[in-house]
């Protein structure tokens, strides 16, 4: 009897012995991180892999919902949070980490309304209709100015109704402009522009939003990462986020890493230049570059998402 | 002498002509920079691109990227060219394949290959699907043009296959091919710098640039005009280029 409760004891122990590496084994920090990510904010926050051919960007954030895939050549894809997470949902082998941009969205005043007060008899451009500008001004202030909107296709688009004070398409006078940065910052310095001096930032929507859910978060970029179950991207993202914490603490940062670079091979890589990335981020950071680990920012990530139908996220979608 | 130098008048009338329509535009459209930029500023900007030696690396990029899809679609369309212009049964095994490169939109293959080939080697596939059909047709009908008899005299005289191809064949098609290849690689070009904006690739490229200053200031038309002036030089170049060879060996042959 004492012996088979010794041998018993033995296999548990030896069973116990077993299990405990594979439960603490840490998972394979990830080298050769390979990154894709839209040009524009997001880009901004890779300020120090200028130079890494294994960072690429892309000028079509559509285009970067395709390497979604399990056949896609990238570790890490950065793209806007609602996108990555419907594409999880529908099957994409990739787990969100951290958002990175928390929002860049602005409503610029062209400087035609007398009364200085955005209101339904005025003339307002949004540009994406039922895309997240739409969608997001309408979660803030409901259809009151529903009659007063029109819609243009693109943000260059807007930035054209911006910078001229008309909306070509329709020919009407526009009075505010739903834009974001860092086009926003473009248009308020072109000399050119037949609103120049006169227009200016009427209401920025991040804190906007704050106020209409309660002090949430709008989490605009994200990034996604994949085969979570064979690596760990701890290092690499520690270092993203100490970088993003840099340059937002010290926007000439950005300066100090582009600025020797020819100013157009920036703009290509980044969709901004050099000064651009400066100006806007030393404007109370215009870019909304942060980070914020996905696992801890769950209740405002259910929160941005029910605006554009989604339903909670399990912890599951999580690295 | 006198038809090369009314010519070339006519040629310089018409260049004169497009200025002066720019100009007129460009003073009728108020804002012009953000529209349609004058020539004058258009012309200042591309004096600034080309001190820049990015300009140049953006040029030789997409230039290469061209030749590369250029010259796979020439083996390609060689190939089937040869096979089809030969054996009609193969020719009519071709065809639809043909009529569906023809016709496909553009925007299609580029999202195609997007995750094949990546956003950078996408606008080669592209250039290469789409100059495949013209330069194939080139070569089908170079040999379609070559008389039966003078086929069947280089069989009968008991020449070997590869004779037959590198004295009779290829100079006889060769004509053909060079219009093809004159016809198609001026578009090509275009298709490459299309394909670099539609596929997003942020690589040198004149289409990525063009893209990028869109997207940074689009309310600044001028840097815009400005690669697209260049590119029209490049185009315009390569054509003439083309052209006078076109010419030389035509020339030279029936010489």
């Amino acid at each position: 009897m004492k012996k088979r409760t010794l041998a018993l004891l033995g296999l548990i122990a030896g069973l116990a012995s077993c299990q405990t590496p594979s439960k603490t084994t840490s998972l394979e920090e990830k080298e050769d991180v390979k990154v894709i990510c839209p040009t524009g904010a997001p880009a901004v926050a890779f300020y120090n892999h200028a130079e890494d051919d294994r960072f690429e960007t892309n000028s079509v954030p559509s285009n970067i919902v395709s390497f979604l895939n399990e056949a896609s050549p990238y570790d890490m894809v950065v793209i806007d949070t609602v996108s990555g997470i419907r594409a999880i949902n529908n099957g994409a082998p990739y787990k969100m980490a951290a958002t990175i941009t928390f929002g860049n969205f602005f409503i610029a005043a062209t400087g035609n309304d007398d009364d200085g007060v955005m209101d339904s008899d005025d003339k307002i451009v949004l540009f994406g209709q039922n895309q997240t500008p739409d969608l997001l001004f309408h979660y803030i202030y409901g259809t009151q100015f529903d009659s007063a909107i029109e819609y243009v296709n693109a943000v260059s688009d807007a930035a054209g109704c911006l910078a001229s004070g008309k909306n070509v398409a329709t020919g009407n006078d526009v009075d505010y402009v739903f834009v974001a940065q860092p086009v926003l910052f473009a248009t308020l310095n072109n000399k050119n522009a037949a609103t120049y001096g006169k227009s200016s930032i009427y209401k920025n929507i991040q804190d906007e939003y704050k106020e209409k859910s309660s002090n949430k978060e709008l989490v605009q970029a994200s990034v996604f990462v994949k085969n979570t179950d064979k690596y760990s991207y701890d290092s690499y993202l520690s270092s993203l986020k100490d970088d993003i914490d840099a340059v937002v603490s010290n926007p000439n940062l950005v300066i100090e890493k582009l600025g020797d670079l020819d100013e157009n091979a920036v703009k290509t890589k980044y969709g901004i230049a050099p000064a651009a990335m400066k100006g806007v981020l030393a404007s109370n950071n215009g870019l909304g570059l942060g980070y914020k680990k996905a696992k801890d920012n769950k209740e405002n990530i259910n929160n941005f998402i029910s605006i554009f139908g989604l339903s909670e996220v399990s912890d599951e979608i999580f690295a | 002498m006198k038809s090369s130098l009314k010519k070339s008048l006519y040629t310089t009338l018409g260049i004169v002509l497009l200025l002066i329509g720019w100009v007129v535009i460009s003073s009728i459209i108020k804002n012009s920079d953000m529209i349609f930029p004058s020539p004058l500023k258009t012309f200042e900007e591309t004096l600034l691109l080309l001190k820049k030696s990015y300009t140049y690396a953006c040029i030789w990029e997409s230039v290469l990227r061209t030749i590369i899809g250029f010259s796979i679609s020439f083996v390609l369309a060689f190939v089937l060219g040869t096979l089809g212009g030969n054996i009609p049964n193969i020719k009519h095994v071709i065809s639809p394949l043909m009529s569906v490169l023809k016709s496909i939109p553009t925007a299609s293959i580029v999202f195609l290959f997007l995750v094949l080939v990546g956003a950078k080697n996408s606008p080669i596939v592209m250039v290469g699907i789409i100059s495949l059909p013209i330069q194939y047709e080139a070569v089908l009908r170079g040999f379609e043009n070559i008389g039966k008899e003078l086929k069947d005299a280089a069989r009968i005289d008991g020449a070997p296959l590869i004779t037959r191809i590198v004295k009779v064949y290829i100079p006889n098609i060769t004509p053909y091919v060079l219009v093809g290849i004159v016809s198609s690689f001026s578009l090509s070009f275009k298709i490459e710098i299309m394909s670099e904006v539609i596929s997003g690739t942020t690589s040198k490229g004149l289409g990525s640039i063009i893209a990028a200053c869109q997207k940074s200031d689009p309310t600044n038309m001028v840097p815009i005009f400005a690669y697209s002036l260049i590119t029209i030089v490049i185009v315009s170049l390569l054509s003439l280029i083309l052209y006078i060879l076109e010419k030389r060996f035509t020339v030279g042959k029936n010489n």
